[in-house]
């Protein structure tokens, strides 16, 4: 067999100092690679993307510079005297969390959630704060396919925090400030 | 002889005799000298020709045996026996199965091929319908590829390598068929082989043989040709303790090599310790012809003109061909006739021209050889010719045979005959020479003694002519003269005699004429005539003939009487045998009437006895049929319980690969459940290093992958999940046809059981029917003979009838001819003319009585 490295293909000139790892590993002759996987990586201009969380029936955007995280579902403890979105603390990496689920206030009622329960983390240390999502997130361009319309109706503290809402697909995409809005709730509930 | 002669004669005699008797003393004691010194020296002679021929067949037969050994532990032997008895074994099925025109050719073979062949080599006409229904189908295959299908003629059938019928045992064959037949034709000219065969030590199954005769496929345990030598010598091999034991049988006609003179030796081949099975060679008589005549040098071997050696084997047969067949064949044939040996053989010696086995040596040399005795003897042999014969035992293994060796006795003894002539012929020169001077010296003393004796003949001869005056009146002075005296005397006395007896006599014929004359008229049927009664010796003769002629006319008297009382009775007794002539025919008649009935019957039974002959073989065939039927759905049964057994253990075998599923299927939960943590992971990465900016860029690359990877490892467990999930449900699906297959097997098992059974009780209810068949066709046999054994007593009625209608009818023409008789004889009687009889009262009340007891009438009477 010959292992004589091939001829990199031509790729475009932002790409050159890093190389995908499909591109990497199948730069040898005989290895094609997977028409699903990208050969370049992702775009830089990553600024304009958000990450987009499953929650009822909405899928509330969220900035990627703010830090945040998925974690698996475990029962949370609960807090004494707080309403029923306030689902309880959990431990996550010996940082003792709050649990918000917008679920009873965003979805219609009666209606329960879908798929399997996660916990979406912002922020770190004493600043983070948990919300119970319905599925896992995905990163959402925002471009010029996506156009701004009129939010719905959205309870209050959620609907102060919605910055624009966009229609796509039939889904809700709701461009919000979620750590305010999970600390309007943590204020929420402190003051029941 | 006249005195002269004899004379003469005895003269000579003396002369001759002694000469005569000393010539013959000498030529028996010199004969006998010779004769003796000859015999001995002949016995010499032929008892080293035997101890040399004895020497000669002995090494011969272990050449043989120890060739027959070294070829057994050959490893190339052993494995092409092996290879044959695979290729043998694998013979089964439909693949061996013969068409119709296949069996039709070797059918041809058997009963017209083969039988011609065997004719033409001189053997008697067999029936081959036996041997070929015997067969078996691997050895009809056999021999239809190899014998009936081989393009080769008998006695080249060696030269087929293989046949092309595609089986393993052709494969086989056409390996190891043509270093055997090498060996077998690079040996034959020493050993004197005529066939190789292999034979399965179990079942006894000829699995090869060179030549390729009528043997191969079948078994020497249980075949046609069990009984054979070759069967002999096979079941003694394969007892055979010891691996290096070569058994040996004695010529026989061997049928499937054309009747031939057959020997057979064979020894077990062993591969180890393991018995693979057993070699045999067929053994011509040509060998053994070769060492016998020595190769019809008889006379450069000091036999001679006649002499020749032969073997006699236990059956007093020959073992090799007589010199006289070789080189006098009709000498020799017509001895054998005159000797008394039966036309068949003489006629299959000289069809075949070969005397072994066929030509009878009965003497008592080879009684005593083959009784383990060697001597000498002179006696006559086969062909009754007189032969001096040195005779000794030899034996091959268990096999004894007598050894002769022989000269005719005219030849031995031809040097003491032609002796025995030259000195008889001195001896009669010497004779007649002498007979000449004693014949002169007779004749001169005959003359002095004849002269007398003749004047002597002379005087009887006047005599006898009339003369009674002649005499003698000899003067020689001697013994004559004083014969010739009493001779005289005695005719002077004789003569006065003779005229006094002629006196006497005339007186007497005289009387004797009037008797005659009497008697004459008493012929005349006149007896009451009266003999003249003198006093001369006729007197007494003349009173007797009439006191008889008296009583002979008493007598007829009572004979007429008596006559008339049987013609009497002959008239009734025809009346009476007139009517029983008439009832014997009618009863003729009837009997005829019954004959012709019981005839009719017979046939009735007949035809019926051979219907029931007919329905006993056809319900034999159907037995034979049911049991066929029988041992097929047995064998379905069988089948269904093997298709139940494979149908559950691929039941169980697809289960297990339900649970394999099943445990594929946790695994690709676990894959799916390391994909979704990986696809959170990767988020987590993306999130992670989107919020570092521009230092986490290249991280969030490798986190993009890991989360499109994490991403396609989810799609490939989905889709194995569903794959997986629908091999679950066709298993399932499998598993329930299986179910129901077995079901369907189990049931279709137990209709085939119950087949079986109805089959076995059909079986059983046929067997009972031909049973039952079989004792009408005994009893109708019976019957059938029975009316037969009337049928032929009633014939023996209808002949009894007949004959005592031929009796009557003799017996009626008997009392005809009585009734005649009787009217002759009293015509007879009334010829005569009788004196008259006293008739009176008393006569007439006996006469009834008279009828009943004729004696008592004529005493009566008298």
């Amino acid at each position: 067999m010959d292992l004589q490295p091939k001829a990199p293909p031509s790729l475009p000139e932002a790409a050159h100092e890093w190389r995908s790892p499909v591109a990497a590993l199948t730069r040898f002759r005989g290895v094609t690679p997977d028409s699903g996987l990208p050969l370049v990586s992702a775009s830089p201009q990553q600024a304009e993307e958000r990450w987009a969380v499953p929650v009822a029936d909405y899928w509330l955007m969220v900035a990627p510079e703010l830090g945040c995280e998925l974690v698996e579902w475990s029962t949370p403890c609960r807090i004494p005297n707080t309403p029923g979105w306030m689902r309880g603390v959990t431990n996550v990496r010996g940082t003792l969390v709050p649990i918000f689920d917008l679920h009873p206030l965003l979805a219609e009622a009666g209606k329960k959630a879908d798929g399997k329960p996660m916990l979406f983390v912002l922020g770190e240390g004493e600043q983070a704060g948990a919300l119970v999502v319905n599925g896992l997130p995905y990163r959402q361009r925002l471009d010029s396919r996506l156009a701004p319309t009129t939010p719905p109706e959205l309870p209050e503290p959620l609907a102060a925090r919605v910055k624009s809402a966009y229609r796509h697909n039939g889904e809700w995409l709701l461009d919000c400030d979620l750590t305010g809005a999970l600390r309007d709730l943590g204020t929420l509930a402190a003051a029941v | 002889m006249k005195l002269r002669h004899k004379l003469l004669l005895g003269s000579s005699l003396l002369a001759v005799l002694p000469v005569l008797v000393t010539g013959g003393l000498v030529s028996g004691l010199s004969t006998n000298l010779a004769e003796q010194s000859l015999v001995d020296q002949t016995r010499e002679q032929l008892t080293t020709i035997a101890e040399l021929k004895g020497e000669q067949l002995t090494e011969y037969f272990g050449y043989v045996e120890r060739q027959i050994r070294a070829y057994s532990e050959d490893p190339e032997l052993v494995t092409a026996m092996r290879a044959m008895l695979a290729g043998y074994q694998g013979m089964s099925g439909d693949s061996i199965a013969l068409n119709s025109e296949q069996q039709q050719a070797l059918g041809s073979y058997y009963t017209d091929g083969f039988v011609r062949e065997l004719r033409r080599r001189g053997g008697e006409p067999v029936q081959m319908d036996t041997p070929l229904a015997a067969l078996g189908d691997r050895a009809r295959a056999l021999q239809y590829h190899y014998i009936s299908a081989n393009p080769s003629p008998a006695g080249f059938r060696q030269e087929l390598n293989a046949a092309a019928d595609g089986s393993t045992y052709s494969e086989a064959h056409a390996q190891h068929h043509p270093r055997i037949r090498d060996f077998m034709e690079s040996a034959a000219r020493s050993g004197g082989y005529e066939d190789l065969m292999f034979i399965d030590a179990d079942s006894g199954t000829v699995i090869y043989s060179v030549g390729k005769n009528l043997e191969l496929g079948t078994s020497l345990a249980e075949g046609p040709y069990a009984d054979s030598a070759l069967g002999d010598v096979f079941r003694r091999a394969a007892n055979a303790p010891s691996p290096d034991d070569v058994v040996f049988t004695d010529f026989q006609s061997y049928l499937p090599a054309f009747a031939a003179p057959s020997a057979f030796m064979a020894t077990p081949v062993h591969d180890g310790t393991e018995r693979v099975g057993v070699m045999a060679v067929r053994l011509s008589d040509a060998r053994i012809n070769e060492i016998m005549t020595s190769r019809a040098a008889w006379r450069r071997v000091g036999l001679r003109e006649t002499g020749e050696t032969y073997l006699v084997g236990g059956d007093g047969t020959l073992r090799n061909n007589s010199r006289f067949l070789v080189e006098q064949a009709p000498d020799y044939l017509a001895a054998l006739r005159q000797a008394g040996v039966s036309t068949a053989v003489v006629d299959r010696i000289e069809a075949s021209n070969n005397g072994v086995l066929l030509q009878p040596v009965e003497t008592r040399a080879a009684q005593a050889a083959l009784a383990g005795r060697r001597g000498f003897a002179r006696e006559p042999d086969y062909r009754n010719e007189p032969v001096f014969t040195s005779y000794a035992p030899f034996a091959v293994g268990d096999v004894n045979w007598g050894l002769i060796a022989q000269f005719d006795e005219s030849e031995a003894l031809s040097p003491v005959v032609a002796l025995r002539d030259s000195v008889l012929a001195g001896s009669a020169a010497v004779g007649l020479m002498l007979l000449v001077l004693g014949g002169g010296a007779g004749w001169l003393f005959t003359r002095t003694v004849v002269r007398p004796v003749h004047h002597l003949e002379s005087t009887v001869r006047q005599i006898a002519a009339g003369d009674d005056k002649a005499r003698a009146n000899m003067t020689t002075g001697d013994e004559l003269q004083t014969l010739g005296d009493a001779f005289d005397s005695l005719l002077d006395e004789r003569i006065a005699q003779y005229e006094e007896a002629a006196r006497e006599n005339e007186h007497l014929n005289n009387s004797i004429i009037d008797l005659l004359r009497a008697v004459s008229q008493l012929s005349q049927h006149d007896l009451t005539v009266k003999v003249p009664v003198t006093e001369d010796v006729t007197g007494p003769v003349a009173d007797a003939l009439n006191q008889m002629v008296s009583e002979i006319g008493d007598l007829l008297n009572d004979a007429s009487l008596v006559a008339e009382r049987v013609g009497l009775a002959s008239r009734r007794l025809k009346l009476q045998a007139d009517k029983v002539r008439q009832m014997a025919l009618e009863e003729g008649s009837e009997v005829d009437a019954m004959a012709a009935e019981l005839d009719a019957a017979a046939q009735t039974m007949a035809e019926i006895a051979e219907l029931a002959e007919r329905c006993d073989r056809t319900a034999a065939q159907a037995s034979e049929t049911t049991g066929t039927a029988l041992e097929t759905v047995n064998g379905t049964v069988q089948g269904m319980s093997l298709i139940r057994e494979l149908v559950h253990e691929t039941e169980k075998r697809i289960k297990r690969l339900g649970e394999r599923s099943q445990e594929i299927s946790g695994i690709v939960d676990i894959i799916n459940t390391i994909a979704e943590r990986t696809h959170v992971l990767a988020l987590n990465a993306s999130m992670q290093a989107a919020a570092a900016g521009e230092a986490g860029r290249g991280f969030a690359v490798v986190a993009d992958e890991v989360q499109r990877l994490a991403e396609s490892s989810r799609n490939a467990t989905s889709q194995i999940s569903g794959l997986v999930h629908n091999i679950q449900v066709e298993t399932a699906d499998t598993i329930t046809t299986m179910g129901r297959t077995i079901s369907e097997v189990v049931e279709g098992s137990r209709m085939a059981e119950r087949a079986g059974e109805q089959m076995q009780q059909t079986r059983a209810t046929t067997i009972e029917l031909v049973a039952a068949v079989k004792e009408i066709a005994n009893g109708s046999q019976r019957q059938s003979a029975t009316s037969l054994t009337l049928q032929q007593k009633a014939a023996n009625v209808q002949l009894s009838t007949q004959k005592t209608r031929q009796r009557l009818e003799e017996q009626t023409v008997q009392t005809k001819a009585l009734v005649l008789n009787s009217n002759n004889l009293l015509e007879s009687i009334r010829a005569f003319r009788l004196p008259e009889r006293k008739h009176n009262e008393a006569d007439e009340q006996q006469e009834p009585r008279a009828i009943a007891g004729g004696n008592h009438a004529r005493s009566s009477s008298t």
